[in-house]
């Protein structure tokens, strides 16, 4: 992406930004990433001593607020600008083309993906097969596949990432379970009646928020048990007792269900 | 309401986008999910042109018949193409709708609907509520979660590293394979009449399994699981883990795969 950046443009596009609203240079940062879809990425490394160059040259000014350093375009930087705003058409322009290029991209990379997940899995599946196959004739019933898989990938790499670094999304049950439903019930609460369709639909808003929240109740349930069981001594007497205790309340939770 | 017919490559930068909905008939399309200004770059259309309405933040671009009445109601001999690239807002509801245009999504976190007749449709880092609906088009999508709708008629579905809380997959004839992460109340529900389906998860999963085929084979890579084999109606079902998601497949003549992956990054509490 670094061709979009050449002869001095990431100066202008810094200019541009700041004259949109004062910002800090984190947010200079982000926003970068966001117009290109987080696949250019500028490091503090290279925003910052920028930022001072500009500063040197009169075109921004920066006030402390909050302990950090809020950017401000000065007149002189709104004038250098103004003078370059054939320049930064065409830059714009050239950011559009980016974007239609990662969109291409984009593109052929999940197909790719999605190519390669596919015969990995139809592979895999034979393997079991014949595995069973040959189990059957030897007498066996047990499937062979695991030893038989060559080297893979769990999950091939995801190169565009929106936003969020994959490792995140991939991060460990409890932690990743919040995180998921903070955004399903911010997805949920934010949703209004957009469709068409009026009452039914916000029926059915309704019944997937009380279903949501029930997921959420039981995962929370559960991450909360087996935190506690990872400290305390489970013998045969514990169990039991626990069994008993959810089949109680199984019941009474299936009542209410049914109203 | 600011409204714009398009009949040459153009490109239009708008104001807040709270809603998008994109309708068009044959060409290539893109929508991405951007913190930029929400943008719509035309690279190509024609004969007939475009018309692009925005109205209180909802935008929508589209050929003709701008009310939604399903896409086969635009079946019409002319050929209405488009090669289209938006960007929105990632917390931006989208509906696309195209005959066979194909489409990609990326990045969206609302709520996502997507209905094509042969079209292709790819998604990729799409999460929320998301729904595709096809004839023959392919589905082919990476790094989806949350509740994930696919219906298809002979489009081959593929999900590839999902981590879906519900998945529910229909289809006719069509190939499904779904690599999956379940959420810890994750629910899976996969049918198919002819299509074959393979399905992977973590060696370390928490569900309950049920896996039925009237004819078609029941093949699976966790060998704890039970079968009950009786003609017409086999089954495997059994636990994995603690059992807290549930997969279910059925199908009457496609071949049934359950697969077991590595285990998940990040280990065994969930």
């Amino acid at each position: 992406m670094s061709p979009v950046f050449r002869h001095g443009r990431l100066r202008l596009y810094l200019l541009k930004l700041l004259e949109e609203s004062p910002r800090h240079g984190y947010e200079v940062i982000r926003l970068l990433q966001d117009r290109f879809l987080g696949v250019y990425s500028p490091s503090p490394g290279t925003i910052y001593p920028r930022l001072a160059r500009l500063e040197e040259e009169g075109l921004v000014t920066h006030e402390v607020r909050d302990g950090k350093k809020v950017f401000t375009l000065t007149d002189k930087g709104r004038a250098e600008l103004n003078a370059r705003l054939d320049e930064l058409a065409e830059l714009e322009q050239e950011i559009a083309d980016s974007v239609r290029d990662i969109a291409r991209e984009v593109k052929e990379d999940v197909r790719e993906t999605v190519r390669a997940l596919r015969d990995e899995l139809t592979r895999v599946a034979r393997d079991i097969r014949r595995g069973e196959a040959a189990g059957r004739t030897a007498g066996r019933s047990e499937p062979r596949a695991e030893e038989r898989r060559g080297p893979r990938r769990l999950f091939p790499p995801i190169t565009v990432a929106w936003g969020r670094p994959p490792q995140e999304l991939l991060d460990e049950g409890e932690q990743w379970a919040r995180e998921w439903l903070r955004i399903w019930d911010q997805f949920w609460s934010g949703f209004g009646g957009t469709g068409a369709g009026g009452t039914r639909e916000a029926r059915d808003d309704r019944r997937a928020e009380y279903d949501a929240e029930l997921g959420r109740m039981l995962a929370d349930f559960v991450a909360r048990i087996r935190r506690e069981a990872a400290q305390a001594e489970l013998d045969e007497n514990t169990l039991t007792y626990c069994r008993e205790a959810l089949d109680d309340v199984a019941e009474r939770i299936r009542e209410a269900l049914r109203g | 309401m600011q409204r714009w017919t398009i009949e040459r490559p153009d490109r239009l930068t708008f104001g807040p986008v709270t809603e998008l909905t994109v309708r068009i008939v044959a060409g290539r399309l893109a929508v991405l999910a951007s913190d930029g200004p929400p943008m719509l770059e035309v690279s190509e259309v024609g004969p007939a042109p475009l018309t692009v309405t925005h109205d209180d933040g909802r935008l929508s671009v589209g050929h003709g018949d701008p009310t939604l009445k399903g896409v086969l109601g635009w079946l019409r001999p002319d050929r209405r193409s488009a090669t289209l690239t938006l960007t929105a807002p990632r917390d931006c509801p989208v509906q696309v709708g195209v005959v066979s245009a194909s489409a990609v999504l990326a990045g969206f976190e609302n709520r996502t609907r997507v209905r094509s007749v042969s079209g292709d449709i790819v998604l990729d880092g799409v999460s929320g509520e998301i729904s595709t609906e096809t004839v023959s088009g392919t589905v082919e999508s990476r790094a989806l979660a949350g509740d994930l709708s696919f219906t298809s008629v002979a489009g081959e579905l593929t999900v590839a590293d999902g981590t879906p809380r519900r998945l529910r997959a229909d289809t006719v004839a069509a190939r499904i394979t779904a690599d999956l992460v379940l959420t810890p109340t994750g629910h899976v529900t996969v049918t198919s009449i002819s299509g074959p389906v393979v399905v992977r998860l973590p060696a370390d999963v928490d569900t309950d399994v049920v896996l039925r085929s009237s004819i078609g084979s029941i093949t699976t890579g966790f060998g704890d699981l039970r079968c009950d084999g009786h003609p017409g109606a086999r089954s495997v079902s059994g636990r994995l883990g603690g059992g807290m998601a549930s997969v279910e497949v059925t199908t009457v003549s496609g071949d049934v795969t359950l697969l077991r992956g590595e285990p998940r990054p990040g280990g065994e509490e969930s």
